[in-house]
This record gives structure tokens, C-alpha cells and sequence, in this order.
């Protein structure tokens, strides 16, 4: 098949609802959730064996390649994103085992999770256009469904549609842009694409081409104007599913258009430069100051996803292999900081069932470490040292300086502190004094819903007290996107 | 007499304490607060030792640990004549503080939240002792990097604790509060991030090789981001507020929150961008002087203790910044002095407000009087506090004073007729410090004693007596200041 990291998720997304169909439905979400765990850690034992052999030489499945040949190509930017989809993955599979015990069809939630996360490794992974529209497809689908997946509330299946329909227009767009960009070179494989572009100009049609894959990913990773399915999605999903769309299938898109800019189009890297330094202030705007006027925090945590998305952009804009690092580095960071965020409203709407600032007033005497951790993600994402947020804000701003565009570094630095204003009402809420009187018997969250908290609190804490692993890994992926001449 | 790694443990041992609060739990009861004022107490002592081993042999002690590579980020802590007195200094005013708040956050909460509530109480002693750690880290860094995340790491502390034991608007102050400083603090970190840019290396040492345009711009950002702390006319909004509203033992060591952007001028810009930050010499010369006579009139007009104080803190905190926007070798040192003396007698000061707020339940100076029979050792170490702000001998004021004012004299003399009016309108504005600090004094201290406050007792002795202790390190510094004098110039040398 393709490759164990692959397959194995494979493999256990068709076991996992088979398991779960013997099984008595009580305990069903409990033992599918442990099945798919397995799969989890299977594939992340397998990348985790391969790390050192990929930072020599990527591994190709098939090893040879003709034009339209579907291809895996395991390189290190890839490990990366597939690093951050696996932690995620596995971490709200755990935290979905108490999560969603009172939800029906549970089985199949988890084979629809790994099927996600399977269209997110495999469109990381993608050597030609046509595997990447494959798997990217496996993940919008399975997506919209897991954003429906209550199907009996107005409000998923509301979002689900918007979604859907949004992202299907931005599907087609991709396609469209795809074919363009076979049309003008004969082959779909990237690393081939990248060569032949290199080789001729491209003229009008390849502007076109790439108009069109901005414009399709884009919807997908909320660029400001296609940024309207966020809100809604994230909200009306589940919240262990909110926090993998947030942490590692916005950043895919992201990511995605990370690979397509400097693999695909160096050719055209002058213009893009103000373009996406364009986009990236109007995220940094729209996200920070709708963020402010929302009272429901996981709405609150879309907007800021939205400004987030408008930092990393900040790095593509940049254009240099040192944003594009930070780029990268961001995308990891924040899809750890956002998810750990969802994660932790996820715990507090678990045992209060509210999600509005003014009901969550005193949570954090009575759920004090689900806060605890709480704080941390919001401080992170304030980019308070010594957490990650910090170490990859400061690489973004230091980025856009040495690209001469201090305004764009100086927009970072008050956006964010704009964006300090809804943050911290957060914080206030989870430390005022209690009001409610529902609150009054309220317990910590279950410990299979602290494990993954307490662990991605962990990880925030690490690296940004020692961000070296990461910040070699980002740095050598981004020098892997900037020369693709090693590919071939 | 050597221990090893002196400067880590000063910064290691109040967190490794700060740990065990939070592990220990609730039991702790109020033994939460003598861990965090022992683990000072001992990182006071861990400086003391430096310290000593400086005055025998003036070379810097530099320690480095690794932190991040390839983020070109060092772990470097530095200390030398001009940053140990300030963490020491700092440090010892944390210590007493802690002392003095065992007591009284203890009534705090009980005020606010009714009854005992053990675990907000550790809460309280966890994030103090982070403040503590904030301070030392910010004046023993040697990178820019390093100074701003202990910058942020006091803002959150600072943040938590206004919001869970302030006064009546505390909720709504908190967030400005946070805003204001969040804003100084992004701004210096673009001028650090600059600084990068231009000569890759984040090292304070290396700011000197700054040349020009990119000289003057990183001297403006991190010098306009220190300014907003430092509370100078324009920017001062906050303080009297967050002063005013902060429960009282933090209140009492904000005055040197908003004081170390003195010493942090000094350390970046005067020692390592001196021909830049002469450019910006007179016009912060006169801004700090529109602050003096604005702050000491803004003083003038205030009936509650708490915002007296507070006030004052901007007035005062300008004597030191016109002292070291002199550019003289004596009016640098002198400013550096004068902060130190003016945050030791702004903290007892603060802190006798708050015992008669504990004491008495008062704040309103027009409702007390003739206290000084029923207290007569807080009347006391409030005298000592208005004599160290308005520098009379033989306390620390005095000296640091004259000190920075022959420095300021002297540029006056050798510059235009400018240098030489601010000179002799600064001195004149001293004048006024003495107006208020000595009329609150007839107003709380003497005078009639209402009915009201007839069954006042006196303060209990864990509040009086670090104060004192501060009061006699006030008096050494004022009859001897060599002590402190021959750390400084050893530091500072302007070329």
C-alpha cells in the first residue's frame, strides 16, 4: 500500500467500527477509542523509526515515478505537519473516550477522526497534485460530517452545510487550478512541476493556476474575505473535533499553500510578497477585533484562529527561508496552543455545559487544573514568554524586519496586544468569583479528559522553554521547500 | 567563600519555592507565606554574598546556561556594580513585603471573600514570589530577550493579583493595567528585535556596535516602551489608578515596577548607547521636569492615602530620570541612587498606608488624625519615609540627591542656558516633595483624634518590623553612602 504511517490508520479506521459493532454499546466509545489509539500510536512509533532516515533522503512510494503516477513522498516538511495531525489525532481520540460516551454511533466517530487525520498525513505527504487532491478530499469530507456529527442540534447541521458548501466551492476551485497547472506542464508530479516551471515562463494562465489554489486553499485555511465557515464550524462542532480542525486541518490548507508558493511558484515570488503581507493584515484586523465583541469563547477561539492564521501568513510574506521557518514553526505551535484551547472549553462545557463568558465566572476554583491549563494556552496565544507562542511570534517579527517590512512587524506587535483585550477576558472569567449557583457542585473534569490537556500543557511548556527539536525541525523543512532541486 | 552558582540560586530558589507552594496545597495554611519570604530571604543573602565578592574583587560576576541555539537565545545573568545593588535592593523589599502581607492578604481575603480561603491564600504566595523572581531576572539579564520574558513574567503575576485582592474597581483597572504595560512591553521588544536585526545578537553587550538611523530608532523604541512604565507625563494615567486599587504590600513594591525602567535605561542606553541617547537628552531632561511639577501637584490634590503615595511615585520617578537624562557621570549615578532610595522609602511608606487601612479600615485622610499616640512606631516609620522622598539627612535621599543634582548642575553649566534653567527649576520643584509628604503626616499622625478611632491598637510586629529593617538600611545608606557609591561608579564610566 502506501506507507505504514498510512496504512496503519487505515487499517484501524476499518477495524475500529467492525470492533465496535460486537461490542455492547455502553462500553462502545470507551474500547473503539482504545482500538483507534492503537492505530495512533502504531503510525507514530513507524514516523517517529523513519525520522532520521528522512532528514537524510526523503523516502518515495513508489520509488520511481512516471507523469501522472500517484506518489508519496515522505519528506521533512511533511513529518512535520504529520507530527502535529498525530499528536492531535491521538489526543482527541483519548479525550473523545469520555467526551462523547453519551453520543451515539461512536464506532463510527472515530473511524470518520482517523479518516481525517489520514487525509491530512496524506496530503502533507503528497508528491503530485492528484494524491494531494485525493486526501485533501478524504479530510473535507470526513470533516463535515464530524462538524454535523450531533445531528440532532439546528446549529451543527447548520454549520455543517455552510461548511460544506464553502469548502465544496473550494474543492472545485482547486481542481480547476489543478488542471490549469497540468494543462501548461504536462505532468502532475511536483518536484517535475517545480523544473519544468523553473525551465519556461509560465505567462497568464500560471498566474491564473495559482490564483485558483490560493483561492480554494484559502477558504479552507480562512484567509479574511472566505473566512465565514470558521466561526460557525468551530463552534457547533464537538470540541475534541473543533480543536483538530483547528490545530491541524486549518494548518494543512496553510501549509498546503506554504508548499505550492515555494515549490511550485518561485518564479512569481515577487509579487506574492505584498499579497500575502496584504491578507495578513486584514486577518490580524477582522480576526482580533471580531474577537473582541464575541461572549461565546469557542467563537472567540475561531476569531483568533483567523488573526493566527494572519501571523503565519506574516511568514510567507516575509519570503525568506527565515519566515518560511516561522511559518512553519507557528503552524505547529498554534495548531498545539489552539487545540490545547478547545481542549480545555471542551472540559468545562463537559461538566458545566456552558460556554458563555459570563456562565464560566468561578469555573477556576472548582476545575482548577483544566484553568490552569487554560491560562497557559490563552497566555500562549497572547505569545507570553516563556511559552512556544512566544518563541515562534518573536521569529515571525524577526522575519519581517530582515525583510525590511518593519510595518508589518509593528502591526504583529499591536494586534496582538489588541488581541490581549478578549484573551484576557477569559482569564477574568475563569478567575472571578463564582456566581452562578449551578456551578456549586461542579468537579475537575474526568482524568481521561485531563490526560491529553495535562500533556499538550506539557509540550507548550517545553518548547518554548527549549524550542530547539522544533525549531531545527521547521528550520530544516523550510530550507528542504526553499531548494527543490534536492528532490529531484 | 565561594557558593556555587550564586545568581541562579537567587532565581532558582524563590521558584523552586513558588513549586512547592503549589504542590504542598492547602495545608499549608499560612506557611505558604514564610516559604516565600524565607526562599527571598535566602536569595537576598545568595546577592549579599555577590555582592561581597564584588567589593573585594570589582571584576562582574557572569554566569551562562544554554537555552536556545539556534534562536540565538542566551541564558546569561550579569552581575556588576550597577545591576547588584538594584536585585539586591529589589529582592529586600520583596522579602519584607512578604513578611508584612502573612497578615494582611490573610484580612484581605477575609474582607473580600469571608473567612478563611486557604487555597486563594497559597494562590496570593505563588504569584508574589514570581514577582519577586521578575525583578532580579530583569536586572541581572544580559540579553534583551531574556529581560523581556522576565518583564512579562512579573505582568501576569501583577495582573492576577490586582483582580483577586484589589480594591473596588479592581476588575476593570487590572485590564488597563495589563494593556498599559503589555504596550511598553511590546514596544521595547521591538526595539530589542531591531537591535537583532541590524547586528544578530540579541547579547546587551553587543548594542554598542549600533551605528545611526538604527541606533537612534532602537533607542526611541526602547526608551518610549521603558517611558510608558516609568509613568513620565502623558503616559502616567495608569499609575495612580493601579496604585491606588492594588492591595497594599503589592502597591507598596510597584514603585519599583515603575522605577527599573530607570535602571534599564541605564543599563541598555546609557552604558551601551551613550552617543545616541545624548541626542534625547534635553527633551526627556524637560519632559521629566513637567512630570515633577505636574506629579507633585497632582499629589497636592489627593485626600485618599493610597493615591497620595501613588502619585508621588510619578513626581519622584522623575528626579531619577532627570538625573540620569543629565548624561553626567555624577548625575547618572546620583539617579540610579535616588531610585533606590526612593523605592525603599516609597515601600514603607505604601506599606504604613497600608497598616492604617488594616488598623484602622480607612482611607480617607480627612477622617483620621492623631494617630501618632496610638501607633507611635508606624508614625515613625512613616516620618522616615517622607524624610527619604523629600532627602533629608542623614537618610539615603539626601545623599542620592545632592549627588544627582551636582551632575545636573554641571551639565547646566558646561551646556546651553536650557541645561542650566531645568537645573535650577528641578531643584526648586524639590521643594515641593516636602509639601506633601509632611502634610499627610499632620493629617493622619497629629492633630485631634476622632471618636471613631479611639479603640485603634497598634500594628502587629510581623507588619512594623521589615519596614523598620528597611528604615535602618535607608539610615546606613544615607550616613555612609560609599556602600552603594563605589559599587556604582565602579559600573557606570560615560566616554
Amino acid at each position: 500500500m502506501f506507507t505504514p504511517i498510512i496504512d496503519s490508520l487505515l487499517i484501524f479506521l476499518i477495524i475500529t467500527p467492525i470492533i465496535g459493532f460486537f461490542v455492547p454499546k455502553k462500553s462502545s466509545c470507551l474500547i473503539c477509542g482504545a482500538v483507534s489509539i492503537g492505530g495512533y500510536i502504531i503510525s507514530m512509533a513507524y514516523l517517529l523509526y523513519l525520522l532520521p532516515q528522512i532528514f537524510r533522503n526523503p523516502i518515495r512510494i513508489p520509488a520511481k515515478t512516471s507523469p501522472i503516477h500517484t506518489s508519496i513522498m515522505i519528506d521533512v516538511p511533511g513529518s512535520l505537519m504529520t507530527l502535529l495531525a498525530l499528536v492531535l489525532g491521538l489526543f482527541a481520540a483519548i479525550y473523545s473516550m469520555r467526551f462523547m460516551e453519551k453520543d451515539p454511533g461512536t464506532p463510527l466517530y472515530y473511524s470518520l477522526l482517523m479518516a481525517m487525520i489520514t487525509g491530512i498525513i496524506g496530503a502533507s505527504y503528497s508528491g503530485d497534485l492528484f494524491t494531494l487532491f485525493i486526501f485533501w478530499e478524504l479530510m473535507c469530507v470526513t470533516s463535515y460530517v464530524l462538524v454535523g456529527f450531533r445531528k440532532d442540534l439546528k446549529e451543527s447541521v447548520e454549520a455543517a452545510i455552510k461548511y460544506m458548501l464553502m469548502s465544496g466551492v473550494g474543492s472545485a476551485t482547486i481542481l480547476f487550478g489543478m488542471s490549469l497547472l497540468y494543462g501548461l506542464t504536462g505532468t502532475l508530479n511536483l518536484p517535475r512541476i517545480a523544473l519544468s516551471l523553473k525551465a519556461g515562463e509560465g505567462g497568464l494562465w500560471l498566474y491564473a493556476s495559482l490564483g485558483m489554489l490560493i483561492t480554494g486553499f484559502g477558504i479552507k485555511a480562512a484567509i479574511v474575505p472566505l473566512h465565514v465557515w470558521v466561526p460557525d464550524a468551530y463552534t457547533a462542532a464537538p470540541s475534541p473535533i473543533s480543536a483538530v480542525i483547528a490545530g491541524a486541518s486549518t494548518e494543512l490548507a496553510v501549509f498546503v499553500i506554504c508548499k505550492l508558493l515555494f515549490f511550485i511558484f518561485p518564479a512569481i515570488k515577487v509579487s506574492w510578497m505584498e499579497f500575502f503581507a496584504a491578507f495578513a493584515t486584514l486577518n490580524m484586523i477582522l480576526g482580533n477585533i471580531a474577537g473582541l465583541l464575541q461572549n461565546d469563547v469557542k467563537r472567540m477561539l475561531a476569531y483568533s484562529s483567523v488573526a493566527h492564521i494572519g501571523y503565519i501568513f506574516i511568514g510567507i510574506a516575509a519570503g525568506t527561508k527565515l519566515g518560511l521557518t516561522a511559518a512553519l514553526l507557528h503552524i505547529f505551535n498554534h495548531g498545539l496552543m489552539k487545540a490545547l484551547a478547545f481542549l480545555c472549553i471542551g472540559a468545562i462545557i463537559y461538566r458545566i455545559g456552558a460556554r458563555n463568558l459570563g456562565d464560566l465566572a468561578g469555573v477556576g476554583r472548582k476545575m482548577p487544573i483544566t484553568s490552569t491549563a487554560f491560562t497557559i494556552a490563552v497566555l500562549g496565544l497572547i505569545g507570553m514568554p516563556p511559552l512556544n507562542g512566544f518563541i515562534s511570534k518573536l521569529i515571525l517579527f524577526m522575519s519581517c524586519l530582515d525583510s525590511g517590512m518593519l510595518w508589518l512587524g509593528i502591526l504583529l506587535i499591536i494586534f496582538s496586544a489588541v488581541s490581549t483585550g478578549y484573551y484576557i477576558r477569559i482569564l477574568k472569567a475563569l478567575i472571578a468569583a463564582p456566581k452562578n449557583e449551578k456551578l456549586d457542585d461542579v468537579k475537575e473534569a474526568p482524568i481521561l479528559i485531563l490526560i491529553p490537556i495535562c500533556c499538550l500543557v506539557f509540550l507548550v511548556v517545553l518548547l518554548g522553554v527549549w524550542p530547539d527539536p522544533i525549531l531545527k525541525f521547521a528550520e530544516e523543512s523550510s530550507s528542504w521547500l526553499m531548494e527543490v532541486g534536492r528532490y529531484v | 567563600m565561594s557558593v556555587p552558582h550564586p545568581l541562579l540560586q537567587s532565581i532558582l530558589i524563590p521558584l523552586i519555592a513558588a513549586i512547592v507552594i503549589v504542590i504542598a496545597g492547602k495545608k499549608l495554611k499560612e506557611i505558604a507565606g514564610w516559604i516565600s519570604c524565607g526562599s527571598l530571604i535566602y536569595s537576598t543573602i545568595m546577592l549579599t554574598l555577590a555582592g561581597m565578592r564584588i567589593w573585594v574583587n570589582p571584576a562582574p560576576i557572569y554566569e551562562e546556561y544554554a537555552w536556545s541555539e539556534l534562536a540565538k537565545l542566551k541564558f546569561g545573568l550579569l552581575a556588576d556594580g550597577l545591576s547588584l545593588p538594584v536585585a539586591l535592593i529589589a529582592n529586600l523589599i520583596c522579602a519584607a513585603c512578604a513578611a508584612y502581607s502573612i497578615p494582611y492578604i490573610r484580612h484581605r481575603i477575609e474582607l473580600i471573600y469571608g473567612g478563611d480561603d486557604w487555597g486563594l491564600y497559597r494562590f496570593y504566595f505563588v504569584l508574589y514570589t514570581f514577582f519577586a523572581i521578575g525583578f532580579t531576572g530583569i536586572s541581572l539579564s544580559t540579553n534583551l530577550i531574556e529581560m523581556y520574558l522576565f518583564v512579562e513574567l512579573v505582568l501576569i503575576p501583577f495582573y492576577f493579583l490586582m483582580d483577586l485582592f484589589g480594591y473596588i474597581d479592581r476588575h476593570r483597572i487590572a485590564i488597563m493595567c495589563f494593556i498599559w504595560s503589555h504596550v511598553s512591553a511590546a514596544l521595547f521588544l521591538v526595539g530589542a528585535v531591531l537591535a537583532y536585526v541590524k547586528i544578530g545578537s540579541f547579547e546587551i553587550s553587543s548594542l554598542s556596535s549600533l551605528m545611526g538611523m538604527d541606533a537612534l530608532l532602537v533607542c526611541f523604541f526602547i526608551l518610549i516602551g521603558w517611558l510608558i512604565k516609568m509613568a513620565v507625563f502623558g503616559f502616567h494615567v495608569w499609575v495612580p489608578w493601579v496604585h491606588a486599587e492594588h492591595p497594599t504590600c503589592i502597591a507598596a513594591i510597584l514603585a519599583t515596577i515603575v522605577g527599573l525602567g530607570n535602571y534599564v535605561i541605564v543599563r541598555l542606553l546609557v552604558q551601551h548607547l551613550f552617543a545616541t541617547f545624548k541626542i534625547f537628552s534635553i527633551p526627556l531632561m524637560i519632559w521629566a521636569l513637567i512630570t515633577m511639577v505636574y506629579g507633585a501637584f497632582l499629589t497636592l490634590a489627593q485626600d485618599d492615602v493610597k493615591r497620595l503615595c501613588a502619585c508621588s511615585t510619578i513626581s519622584q520617578n522623575a528626579y531619577s530620570l532627570l538625573g540620569i537624562a543629565s548624561c553626567t557621570a555624577l548625575g547618572v549615578v546620583g539617579g540610579v541612587f535616588y531610585f533606590i532610595s526612593h523605592i525603599i522609602g516609597k515601600c514603607i511608606l505604601f506599606s504604613v498606608a497600608g497598616i492604617l487601612v488594616y488598623q484602622t479600615g480607612m482611607r480617607d485622610m480627612k477622617r483620621l488624625g492623631g494617630l501618632a499616640s496610638k501607633m507611635p512606631l508606624t508614625a515613625a516609620l512613616f516620618v522616615i519615609g517622607a524624610m527619604i522622598l523629600s532627602a533629608i539627612p542623614p537618610l539615603s535621599g539626601f545623599q542620592a540627591e545632592w549627588i544627582m543634582f551636582v551632575g545636573i548642575f554641571r551639565q547646566g553649566f558646561q551646556g546651553s542656558t536650557t541645561g542650566l534653567l531645568i537645573a535650577l527649576i528641578g531643584i526648586f520643584a524639590t521643594f515641593l516633595t516636602l509639601i506633601y509628604t509632611f502634610w499627610p503626616i499632620k493629617r493622619i499622625f497629629f492633630g485631634p483624634l476622632p471618636d471613631e478611632l479611639k479603640n485603634v491598637k497598634r500594628a502587629p510586629l510581623v507588619m512594623t518590623m521589615p519596614l523598620l529593617i528597611l528604615a535602618i538600611i535607608s539610615i546606613i545608606l544615607g550616613v555612609y553612602p560609599d556602600i552603594l557609591m563605589k559599587f556604582l561608579n565602579s559600573a557606570i564610566s560615560l566616554s
